[in-house]
């Protein structure tokens, strides 16, 4: 037996017991030794390629558990707009990007009203003035308005009997999109996307995630505010690609999935909305919006139907659940459905639970539910002065308790939620350690667990990924100091050296 | 012939052959403006300002000559030796006198009438290949553009309200599968639409597509709820309730071409009704309405037209059973109860003399007094073959 790769010299943690060895030796694609000491040396033969991961921490690939890949690849070649301070800055940035531009439009991307010290959003006679022979569209920071020039206007099939449109004082239409009318035209324009758009952007994202150490994704895809040509092409074309992505399609479509020949459904399928537009469903009222506790998009009833329909048909399911009253109600549909059904072991998740509480911990617990959380946010709004404290209030102590979930023994997989955070599961693992609110802080080794064997067990691929063993595919990552001796505040300055997916060095500092 | 067609990638085809590649973008957008100010004369200026509005006047002249020139060789005088465009020193227009075709003309014409055939709206719908002008943009000019931009929303609601025709031509003749097929393209159009999916879900019904109908709703609120936050009206909601109830009366092994309401075999006949609070007589008036609209005649003609008169009083459907003017009827208030309540018991036996029927009260905390009390009535009578169930 010889290996075709061997890493040695490193602080190798097998993610199974604790255990940390010095070496891995890799053959294909699969891990097929892992030990101590120099024992490597009998299987090193004259092709063998050796790492030295210098006493530095060694890891199974990271599982990112919530990805938006085809949005995330979008982005990457869009123009993001958000630090414009007016809309002269806006313009010019436009004007700019128009010179070079990739695809046959300029999407415009992260803009909010109050950005711009003209506090509104640009028409399309402003726009025009930067930009009149390219379309473009902007899109506002989580998609509820967009802004289109006079080009962009005439290029799209824009809905213009829809509601939502907005006219100016001649009724002719401003280029300011919201409500029924902005959801409609943006699919209508993401419709229009090219597979060789998509296929060119995710390409290219796929170097930034290998960077990062990722080798596997869960793609949150389709649904409304994506569109369900991503969930399709992910699933015809998703394997073309170095990094695994394991579909979830957000659909209710329970039909579709089945002639899909999948075994899980939904992603972000939406219960409740964002804390940022406060409509997420909360048992109390929104600190900065009094009388708003934000709605739940489904009556329990419906959602009780859906859920029953998942148990029935054996399928693995995922709600996005943000507020508390959102994973109140989603917790009574499980356990209507487990109650009718009595069928278990189909490892169901909830997206986010940000507001999780005590009792609730206890329900999710019992009824064996995963929990799919995405501990960066802490680090974009948690704590004192930010938007979880603004709209919460006092509340935003309860956020994430990642330790109290961990104590009563709750799975928890950590993703990113690229788009919405970077793609950084090292940044994740960092927000986990050092959580604004330290009662909520988790161990290093918990921490990790949520990127690795966690995040494989959230998909049923623990006996193939997850931890260094045997047998095990040889996803693998070294990082360029060791993790467990370094302070806890710094943990976000780790990098990444090498990247190892399948067997094959897909990412590597070392030179 | 001339036919002009700039709905969707613009066509002109004239003798047989296309020759928009001979005219190109200019001459098509102008052949369109004057089009769309048909009744108009436009001047020279004008079309310059739409057309040619950053070159210097010498040059955009020359432009618009060019253009016309370019038009008239293309598109020949007609048999009567009328030119298609009327040109003269100020101004342009298209010749009313010439013979030609144009989709945009056609469609502008149309007013929704009872005359409306099928054909002639099919006719109409197929004008609509896409947006008009598409693909055409004509950087810096500004007032064009918007002319364009204005003239889209108006075709767009003409096509909406062709469709919506269209619907409507279709349910009358009890073509519900075209109908579904409309309501559709429509919905491509406004998704969000609940008065159109209001339809879609009443024709669902109407044609026996319980579970299509089940399912569409349960989309239709969620696609709502992601995409802008808001629950279906209580309309809607109502719509969906009484379809789902009324599968839950039907016995489910049965196929999925069960109708709610049965009127062509002798099995029973499902009834859901409303009510609304301290609104007298509401909850009875839904029932006979629903009699009548489930087209159960035979046992409404089975009354007397005094009967069917003091029904009518409470419910307008009956009025078209009646021989006589209701307003002629000389009611006495104070008597007028104990008539009505008679009639609607004879109507509930002539019914339920020949088939069983049940009927289920949807909101019965909201009923009002007098159907309450005939509820009880009812209740204590028992007549045979009529089931009350209250939810």
């Amino acid at each position: 037996m010889r290996a075709d790769i061997i890493i040695k010299n490193g602080r190798c943690m097998t993610m199974k017991d604790k255990e940390i060895k010095d070496w891995v030796a890799i053959e294909k694609n699969r891990i097929i030794a892992v030990g101590s000491g120099s024992e490597y040396e009998s299987v090193v033969g004259n092709e063998t390629v050796v790492f030295d991961a210098n006493g530095n921490t060694v890891l199974p690939g990271f599982i990112d558990s919530h990805f938006h890949v085809v949005q995330t690849a979008l982005d990457s070649v869009s123009l993001d707009l958000s630090d414009a301070k007016s809309h002269e800055e806006m313009g010019e940035k436009i004007r700019e990007a128009s010179k070079f531009i990739m695809g046959n439009y300029i999407r415009g991307i992260r803009i909010s009203e109050g950005q711009f010290k003209e506090k509104k959003y640009p028409g399309r006679v402003l726009i025009d003035k930067y930009c009149n022979d390219v379309p473009v569209v902007l899109n506002s920071l989580e998609y509820q308005v967009s802004m289109l020039n006079t080009c962009a206007m005439l290029y799209f099939k824009i809905p213009f009997t829809a509601e939502g449109i907005d006219m100016d004082e001649k009724q002719m239409p401003t280029g300011i999109f919201r409500k029924q009318a902005n959801a409609i035209l943006r699919t209508n324009i993401l419709k229009n996307i090219s597979e060789t758009t998509r296929k060119v952007a995710i390409s290219e994202t796929m170097s930034t995630l290998l960077m990062n150490g990722i080798t596997t994704i869960n793609a949150m895809e389709g649904g409304f505010m994506y569109c369900d040509k991503d969930a399709e092409f992910v699933f015809e074309q998703g394997s073309e690609f170095p990094i695994d992505m394991v579909l979830f399609y957000q659909t209710m479509d329970i039909e579709k999935i089945k002639a899909m020949g999948l075994n899980r459904i939904g992603g972000c399928l939406y219960i409740d909305g964002t804390f940022g537009a406060r409509t997420a469903a909360l048992s109390f009222e929104y600190a900065d919006c009094p009388g708003t506790m934000g709605s739940l998009r489904l009556t329990q009833q419906e959602l009780n139907d859906f859920v029953i329909q998942c148990y029935k048909n054996n399928l693995q399911l995922a709600l996005y659940t943000i507020g508390d009253r959102a994973i109140e109600s989603a917790l009574n549909a499980h356990e209507n459905a487990l109650y009718q059904t009595g069928i278990t072991g189909l490892r169901h998740r909830l997206e986010h639970a940000e507001l999780i509480n005590d009792k609730q911990i206890e329900r999710v617990k019992e009824l064996n539910i995963i929990l799919s959380m995405q501990p960066s946010y802490e680090t974009y709004w948690g704590g004192m002065g930010k938007m979880y404290e603004q709209r919460l209030g006092d509340n935003y102590k309860r956020t994430n308790p990642f330790k109290k979930l961990i104590d009563k023994g709750v799975v928890i997989c950590g993703g990113s939620d690229s788009d919405v955070t970077e793609p950084r599961p090292l940044l994740g693992i960092h927000s986990a350690l050092n959580h604004p609110v330290a009662e909520h802080r988790v161990d290093i080794y918990e921490a990790l667990k949520m990127f690795t064997c966690n995040g494989a067990y959230g998909i049923f691929e623990e006996n193939i990924k997850g931890t260094l063993e045997v047998g095990k595919l040889a996803d693998i990552v070294i990082l360029d100091q060791d993790i467990l001796s370094a302070p806890l505040a710094q943990i976000d300055n780790i990098k990444v050296s090498l990247t190892i997916k399948s067997g094959e060095v897909l990412f590597n500092r070392f030179g | 012939m001339l036919n002009l067609s700039f709905l969707g990638k613009s066509k002109i085809e004239y003798d047989g052959k296309e020759i928009e590649d001979k005219l190109g973008n200019k001459a098509i957008a102008l052949v369109c403006l004057l089009v769309l100010n048909e009744r108009r004369y436009l001047s020279r200026e004008k079309i310059i300002g739409y057309l040619w509005p950053d070159s210097n006047t010498d040059a955009a002249k020359y432009n618009l000559r060019y253009n016309l020139w370019l038009i008239k060789k293309n598109i020949l005088e007609d048999k009567k030796n009328n030119s298609f465009i009327k040109v003269d020193t100020e101004c342009c227009s298209i010749n009313s006198k010439y013979e030609f075709n144009c989709d945009i003309i056609n469609i502008m014409k149309f007013k929704p009438s009872c005359q409306d055939s099928v054909e002639g709206i099919l006719k109409l719908k197929r004008l609509f290949r896409g947006d008009l002008l598409e693909g055409c943009y004509f950087n810096k000019c500004d007032e064009f553009n918007n002319l364009i931009i204005y003239e889209r929303i108006n075709f767009e609601q003409h096509k909406v309200k062709i469709l919506q025709r269209l619907v409507e031509v279709y349910e009358n003749d009890n073509r519900y599968e075209d109908c579904i097929d409309v309501l559709n393209e429509i919905l491509e159009i406004e998704p969000y639409d609940e008065k159109i999916a209001l339809k879609l879900m009443d024709i669902y019904q109407k044609s026996g597509k319980r579970a299509v109908a089940i399912n569409y709703y349960n989309e239709f609120s969620y696609n709502l709820s992601c995409s802008l936050g808001i629950h279906p009206s209580n309309e809607l909601r109502n719509k969906y309730n009484e379809i789902k109830m009324s599968v839950a009366d039907c016995d489910e092994t049965k196929s999925g071409e069960d109708y709610i309401v049965k009127t062509t075999d002798n099995s029973d006949i499902n009834i859901i009704s409303y009510c609304i609070k301290n609104v007298e007589y509401f909850w009875m008036s839904d029932v006979i309405g629903k009699i009548v609209n489930i087209g159960l005649d035979d046992y409404i003609k089975q009354l007397n037209q005094k009967q069917l008169m003091d029904l009518a009083y409470i419910q307008s459907e009956i009025l078209r059973f009646c021989n006589e003017d209701i307003s002629s009827v000389d009611y006495k208030t104070e008597v007028i109860g104990v008539r009505i309540i008679n009639s609607f018991v004879k109507l509930l036996e002539a019914v339920c003399n020949e088939r069983s029927m049940i009927i289920t009260i949807l909101n019965k905390s909201d009923m009002d007094g007098i159907s309450s009390n005939v509820v009880d009535y009812l209740k204590r009578i028992q007549i045979e073959g009529l089931r009350i169930i209250e939810e």
